[in-house]
């Protein structure tokens, strides 16, 4: 379905195709149990987001900054390091066809 | 054996025993019973805590001083990996500590090890942790309840004196009411989750599985509180300690409402007659009995599998194999990501992230993620309703007794089921616990009492008195002759447990 491949896309998982049949039937069956709240009349209601109790005013901290203690420790788990520097992956294919360039014509002033 | 947390401190403190002696008689149980449970995803080495026990101060003040402590695999502490039970996670050691950690360190705590839960705390049994299923202390072929199973199991299996799990539809108390222990939700904004891996932001909860009523009231009141890293934490927080024991209950008697309506269909039977035993006990007792009704609470299931799912899909996707977890060489970095999180997640992972994606996409958001939350609305009315007339609410806690390992794990819908009671508590951000009440046909069954936001005090009062009325509650027999035993391997990076061993 295409709809399918197009939620795994907005979703970022990359899934084998004996799994994707399964998995597409199952979504679509727990989606159709969600179908009960269709009938259900809400209008009028203000949707809840969240449930904080406000006993007392909501503080949000002094926004400050700090230097965090175990910087070194974040660094170590990058997938890929250079220097204090996280490396990844280019977002084209190296031997990738240049993009259309645009053409950049410094502004007059 | 230990009746109570305050039995360990005390006898501490006036040097009955050492918190050494305290640790070997939990650490040989470990020894002699985790190989049968495996609650844990990692141990800390015995003499590391040894040494650790060593060094704590006689005169500490600490409320929880050489007290053993297990913490669930989604919960933050400097030198053990956070897992989350899942592949994606496989080293990740966390730069700090969660706000919970430092709060029972500075009383005195010590740290065994992390718990086995369901993958990112999504499920009902741990059956989709990545790792392996935790078994019930009481029956070895069923499961132990989850997401939090493995504190649970710990907890009953008498391996830990506390446990800390987190509950964002119920993976406190169902696996609490599986495993015959007591497990509370707290009120939402109660205690921070700073250092908690984040599942679905406007439900998530820490809070503690204990023995007894009193030791999670103890636990509760360490955690508790405001704190600048959590900014739904709130200030001022009326206490969470009932205040002068048992209220009069003749001159001021308080009011359970009850809902048999909800107790009609899919309901196991051993379950509505515990329910109907612990409502007989109250009225017993001077409780008044009060019939309620709660009409939306049957959609909290579908709700919750949309709010849920939205939330954990947007929260999940800081997990892409880049600045920590799992790696994989690719030639782009979308190529990366897809392929990290195709093969990180276990499959209940995905279905959920599909589910959630699928709630917020354009087209479908306002029919599904904004209907969700205005039933959200109705259902938290519900309660706010009843509360205007009862004092508490009683309820089961699991609609199914302890169920087999495997007879639900390839149901989805069947499993999401299992969650029917505690999912509405999350949804409306109240306070609710797990008390264990009885046997059936030798399995735990509890029930639960829900309060109004901040009353925790009023639950803990009505728990205490049912737990006080139904005498002592009889714990797990798998209690084996204590034989000279080799310490349990766990592997030499001092996590994962060797399956293959007997």
């Amino acid at each position: 379905m295409k709809d399918f491949d197009y939620l795994l896309k907005l979703a970022a998982l990359n899934i084998n195709p004996e799994e994707k049949d399964r998995l597409e039937k199952e979504i679509f069956r727990i989606i159709e149990y969600f179908e009960e709240l269709k009938k259900l009349d809400t209008e009028g209601v203000i949707p809840l987001i969240s449930s904080i109790f406000f006993i007392s005013p909501l503080t949000l901290r002094e926004d400050e900054p700090k230097i965090f203690p175990e910087r070194e420790s974040i660094l170590e788990a990058f997938s890929e390091r250079e220097g204090d520097f996280l490396k990844t992956p280019p977002i084209e294919e190296p031997d990738a066809p240049p993009s259309p360039s645009i053409n950049i014509s410094p502004i007059n002033v | 054996m230990f009746n109570s947390v305050s039995d360990i401190v005390s006898g501490i403190r006036e040097k009955k025993f050492t918190p050494v002696e305290v640790l070997d008689f939990y650490y040989n149980r470990i020894s002699r019973l985790e190989r049968k449970v495996k609650a844990f995803i990692s141990l800390k080495p015995y003499e590391e805590l040894k040494q650790e026990a060593l060094s704590l101060d006689k005169s500490h003040k600490g409320k929880l001083l050489g007290v053993p402590v297990a913490v669930k695999d989604n919960i933050n502490i400097r030198g053990f990996k956070t897992t989350c039970a899942s592949r994606i996670l496989p080293d990740y050691y966390p730069p700090y500590n969660a706000t919970v950690i430092e709060h029972l360190k500075r009383e005195g705590a010590i740290f065994i090890g992390k718990t086995n839960m369901d993958e990112f705390a999504f499920g009902s049994s741990t059956e989709n942790s990545s790792f392996h299923t935790t078994l019930n202390p009481y029956d070895l072929t069923r499961v132990p309840g989850g997401s939090s199973g493995g504190s649970a199991a710990a907890v009953s299996s008498r391996m830990v004196a506390l446990a800390l799990g987190s509950d964002t539809g119920g993976s406190i108390r169902q696996p609490a009411s599986f495993c015959g222990v007591v497990g509370v939700k707290p009120t939402y904004g109660r205690v921070s989750r700073k250092g908690l891996v984040a599942f679905a932001s406007s439900l998530d909860q820490i809070g503690p599985l204990s023995v007894n009523i009193e030791d999670s009231v103890l636990l509760l009141e360490v955690i508790s509180g405001y704190d600048p890293g959590d900014s739904t934490t709130v200030k001022n927080q009326p206490s969470c300690i009932p205040s002068d024991g048992f209220r009069n209950l003749i001159e001021e008697p308080l009011t359970i409402g009850y809902s048999p309506a909800l107790l009609e269909g899919g309901v196991e039977e051993e379950v509505v007659d515990t329910f109907y035993e612990a409502l007989e006990l109250f009225k017993k007792g001077g409780f008044k009995l009060k019939e309620i009704e709660l009409p939306y609470l049957k959609y909290g299931l579908s709700v919750y599998y949309i709010l849920g799912t939205a939330e954990a899909s947007s929260n999940l996707a800081r997990f892409d194999g880049i600045r920590y977890g799992l790696k994989h060489n690719s030639r782009t970095i979308k190529e990366m990501v897809e392929k990290v999180r195709g093969e990180g997640f276990g499959p209940e992972v995905r279905r959920r992230i599909l589910l959630g994606t699928f709630a917020l996409s354009s087209g479908f958001y306002e029919d599904y993620y904004i209907k969700a939350c205005k039933v959200r609305a109705l259902i938290q009315n519900d309660f706010f309703k009843a509360f205007q007339e009862v004092d508490m609410i009683c309820l089961p806690t699991s609609p199914d007794l302890p169920f087999l390992v495997g007879s639900k794990s390839d149901d989805p819908l069947k499993m999401y089921k299992a969650d029917l009671f505690t999912i509405p508590i999350n949804l409306a951000g109240l306070p609710a616990l797990n008390l264990p009440f009885n046997l059936k046909n030798g399995l735990p069954v509890g029930v639960q009492l829900i309060g109004r936001p901040f009353e925790e005090a009023t639950i803990f009062q009505g728990a205490m008195f049912l737990e006080r009325e139904r005498g002592p509650f009889t714990p797990p027999a798998i209690e084996e002759p204590l034989t000279p035993h080799p310490r349990i391997e766990y592997g030499a990076d001092s996590t994962l447990p060797l399956e293959e061993e007997v």
